[in-house]
């Protein structure tokens, strides 16, 4: 193909057309005055946008109600559309039918410099480094390498006090010995009784407004009162359930969302996060799911007025699994 | 004199002369007005930008419907900074509790304690006025610029235009999705509403179930443990100022490179891997990508206007202790929640430490080795093609059959992990249980991948056949002729060079290059046979890049020159056979 226009001359004033498109109103003048009307009327309708929406702001100048939000967004919303709709459209359509459509041609520029040009650029590295001395001169190129080894270290260790170390926080929890199961709802100690059974309840061992976000976010535990009889303990276990009552953490031990589903005929925990499951007769094993870990179990008694206590701490970290536990 | 073709119909004006003017532009060269050039040489005294500026307003742009959703990326992003900007002024990124006023327009959480940011989120929505229209803009913008992003980015895989020379602008689109997303996810965990609270658990799950530094990681990012008080104002920062900032450079970048580079464009007559045919920059191009900002603005204003979208009110604050049912996240973290639901439970225990590998896997594995799968890609083929040649013409996915069926793959796989991520929506929804749709999901996860992939070879190598036989053999007309001798025969006709040329079939894969003989005729053993790194660089070759079947040699009984080779030259005008076996009519 050696077509005319690959002789591309530098000095034109615009690029060459490859290939003349004529549509209808290249042609005729009146079609062409008709689109150049039709895209005013666009433009227009985008000037109608604008002041619709000023009046939108305008007239609905207070929201006190939940209506008047939904009525502002519609009214605000569909004029700003309108407004930038007509905009767009208006650009669009006077480049497609009365800007020229004609396709050009411009050659590309080889991006790769000749050899010759490779090579004194190349010289230019090996000149000045010479004259830098970096290459003759390596007690100056170690120093300076230790030294600006040694800069980074500064900005990283100041990084160390964005959070505390660790440590064993995420080892404890705030229950203990004595703890009241308390309805974290209504703050009130959830007595003997308060459960039907196949229903259940989260408890906390303070009210939510006396622990720190962190220790609400871990302390959750979840209050389930099984049908008589069918809990069977772990080994170990036999006296941490509370007449058929029995309480476990209500944090997922896969990645930590509060457990919020239980399946009253097959008493099954079931996070709605990542759906794993845990089968609460049987000390929360896992029975589907990515959790590995079962539920930690809370030891609970009731005390002489007739309230749930803990017996004891959980005896392992709530939660996610995390590098340090064993 | 160049060609004078008229497309639509009608007849060409009357200015096909042979004047040269008339063959550059419709309007030919005009006198420029005295002011004008004034004001052009103030600035060129100063800033020597005339000829910058005359060569950019010639830049010529091809023209292409699928070379918009870049631009798309870009207007979205925009609306992000102007809508984004807006939100900052009312939005106070605090932990500290405060009690949503009784004056509030949002009834039914009045008096109830919640977070800074969470009431500046209800006050944007309830009691700014525009406010409620502003956040839906800036949320339906984040879902837009990364549906764009992700569907430019597979326009660019898919017509090889991540090669030579552009594989720097692939590195920084790849850098530009995995910032997307985290910005993303920045955003709409910000208000602190029960939903987006959820999905920062498990960011901390996530971050805790890293080998040895993992609970170092969570405690410095939050500053302490879950929730902590000084997470939200950090992600404030990070999502208002870090993240941008890196963004709105690498993307400047981008631009100025493939600026700089010149656009790709697809193959057609007149169009060579050394020119680009299209339309100047100035007026056309650059008034239609103006006009086309305006578009993207109107349709993220529309879709505000109608659809509601992430209404906290409804989640209402975030609660450590509640999560809802059906929780799902955005869609292009959607993949992810998938990946978690689906993985085993698996956990390993060694001297009194946990790796959590259903945790670790899915979470930082998966991505990872995306990510870095799709950064190494361009380097990657070209070594097993051995092509490092510069490649300026688009490929048809099809001409490539390894490598879309390859990307097929990979889009299935994560189209599975995305469904898998709202298994519980579809169980609930379509009454299946649960854990079926888990397993199901989980046998899917390893099948429908490889057979995407082998369905996607064999349609992008029938596709091809197609094309390259009627390149050779022309189309079929329809007309049915019947010959002196009472046989009928359809006429074909042959195609147009500019569809042939459409077709873009001498850049097809083609066969991989022949290998040396494992021994010499000397008796020497080749080496480059027996080295091992040789060995899975055929291995992989042969796996993506090379047909099975010869284009053209099939043995339908039509016999025709041409070998089907790459750079397989296929002359439109061969003569070859009707089915009859009798003459060829054009």
């Amino acid at each position: 193909m050696s077509d005319h226009f690959e002789s591309h001359d530098e000095t034109s004033l615009r690029p060459p057309i490859v290939e003349r498109v004529i549509r209808p109103q290249d042609a005729d003048p009146k079609r062409a005055d008709s689109a150049e009307r039709k895209i005013a009327l666009m433009f227009l309708l985008s000037a109608i946008g604008t002041v619709g929406f000023i009046v939108a702001y305008v007239a609905i100048p207070r929201l006190s109600t939940t209506k008047d939000v939904r009525w502002s967004n519609f009214w605000l919303g569909i004029s700003l559309t309108l407004s930038l709709g007509g905009i767009a459209a208006g650009i669009i359509a006077w480049v497609r039918w009365l800007m020229p459509a004609h396709e050009v041609v411009q050659q590309r520029h080889e991006l790769a410099a000749p050899d010759e040009e490779l090579e004194a650029a190349a010289q230019v590295i090996v000149v000045g480094a010479q004259e830098s001395g970096i290459a003759r001169r390596s007690l100056l190129k170690r120093s300076l390498g230790l030294a600006l080894g040694l800069f980074a270290l500064p900005g990283v260790l100041l990084l160390r006090d964005l959070g505390p170390l660790p440590r064993k926080t995420l080892d404890t929890t705030l229950w203990k010995a004595n703890s009241p199961l308390l309805n974290a709802e209504t703050g009130a100690p959830v007595k003997l009784g308060d459960l039907e059974v196949g229903s259940f309840t989260t408890v906390l061992p303070l009210k939510v407004e006396d622990m720190s976000e962190e220790d609400y976010a871990k302390t959750p535990v979840l209050l389930i009162r099984l049908e008589p009889g069918i809990n069977k303990p772990a080994p170990g276990r036999e006296n941490w359930a509370y007449q058929d009552h029995v309480a476990y953490s209500k944090i997922c031990t896969h990645v930590g969302c509060p457990i919020g589903l239980y399946q009253k005929q097959s008493h099954k925990l079931l996070c709605p996060c990542h759906q794993s499951t845990f089968d609460v007769p049987r000390a929360c094993k896992v029975v589907f799911g990515p959790a590995a870990r079962s539920l930690p179990q809370l030891p609970i008694s009731v005390n002489a007025d007739g309230e749930f206590i803990a017996t004891a701490s959980f005896d392992q970290p709530v939660g996610p699994s995390f590098f340090e536990r064993s | 004199m160049s060609t004078t073709k008229p497309r639509r119909g009608e007849k060409p004006a009357g200015s096909a002369t042979a004047d040269d003017t008339a063959t550059r532009s419709p309007v030919g060269p005009q006198p420029a007005p005295k002011i004008l050039k004034k004001a052009l040489g103030e600035v060129d005294s100063r800033f020597g930008l005339a000829g910058y500026l005359k060569r950019s307003m010639n830049k010529v742009f091809p023209d292409h419907w699928s070379f918009m959703l870049g631009e798309i990326a870009l207007y979205s992003f925009i609306v992000l900074l102007l809508s984004g900007t807006f939100l900052t002024f009312f939005f106070r990124p605090g932990t500290n509790t405060v009690v949503y006023p009784t004056t509030g327009n949002y009834v039914p959480l009045r008096g109830l304690p919640m977070t800074e940011a969470f009431e500046s989120t209800l006050r944007i929505s309830f009691d700014v006025r525009g406010g409620l229209l502003i956040r839906q803009i800036h949320h339906w913008a984040a879902l837009l610029f990364m549906a764009a992003i992700v569907a430019h980015c597979c326009r660019i895989f898919f017509t090889g235009a991540f090669r030579k020379p552009r594989e720097a602008n692939w590195l920084i689109g790849v850098g530009l999705i995995t910032l997307g997303l985290l910005e993303g996810f920045a955003g709409y965990s910000l208000p602190d509403d029960l939903l987006s609270g959820t999905g920062l658990r498990i960011a901390y799950g996530i971050i805790e179930s890293i080998p040895i530094v993992g609970t170092y990681l969570g405690s410095f990012v939050f500053g302490g443990q879950f929730p902590g008080p000084d997470f939200i104002p950090r992600l404030f920062t990070i999502h208002i100022l870090l993240v941008p900032g890196i963004l709105l450079a690498l993307i400047t970048a981008h631009l100025l490179l493939m600026w700089y580079q010149k656009h790709t464009q697809w193959p057609a007559e007149h169009r060579t891997n050394d020119n680009v045919v299209g339309a100047p920059f100035y007026p056309a191009f650059m008034a239609k990508t103006g006009g086309f900002f305006f578009a993207v603005f109107a349709v993220t204003a529309g879709l505000s206007a109608l659809v509601q979208i992430n209404p906290v009110w409804l989640y209402g604050p975030y609660n450590p202790a509640q999560v809802g049912a059906g929780s799902q996240p955005d869609f292009y973290i959607g993949w992810l929640e998938g990946t978690l639901r689906l993985m085993p439970n698996l956990e390993t225990h060694i001297d009194g430490h946990t790796i959590s590998w259903n945790v670790l896997i899915p979470a930082v594995v998966i991505p990872g080795v995306l990510f870095t799968a799709m950064a190494i890609y361009p380097f990657l083929e070209a070594w097993v093609t051995r092509d490092y040649a510069t490649h300026n013409i688009c490929d048809r996915p099809r001409n490539r059959p390894g490598r879309t069926a390859l990307g097929v793959a990979v889009l299935t796989e994560l189209g599975v992990c995305l469904l898998a991520g709202g298994n519980d929506v579809l169980a609930e929804k379509y009454d299946i249980s649960l854990y079926a749709t888990t397993w199901t999901f989980r046998a899917m996860f390893f099948i429908l991948p490889p057979l995407a992939f082998m369905a996607t070879r064999r349609i992008c190598l029938g596709l091809q056949y197609r094309d390259a036989h009627s390149a050779q053999h022309g189309y079929e007309t329809g007309r049915i002729v019947m010959l002196a001798n009472g046989e009928f025969i359809e006429v074909e006709a042959a195609l147009p060079e500019d569809a042939i040329a459409r077709m873009g079939l001498e850049y097809r894969q083609g066969p991989p290059p022949a290998l040396e003989p494992p021994v010499d005729e000397h008796g020497v053993r080749s080496k480059s046979r027996h080295n091992p790194i040789e060995k899975v660089r055929g291995r992989i070759g042969a796996f993506l890049y090379e047909p099975d079947v010869e284009p053209l040699t099939d043995g339908h009984g039509k016999g025709h020159a041409s070998n089907g080779h790459a750079d397989a030259e296929l002359p439109a005008a061969e003569q070859t056979e009707l089915t009859s076996g009798e003459g060829h009519t054009d």
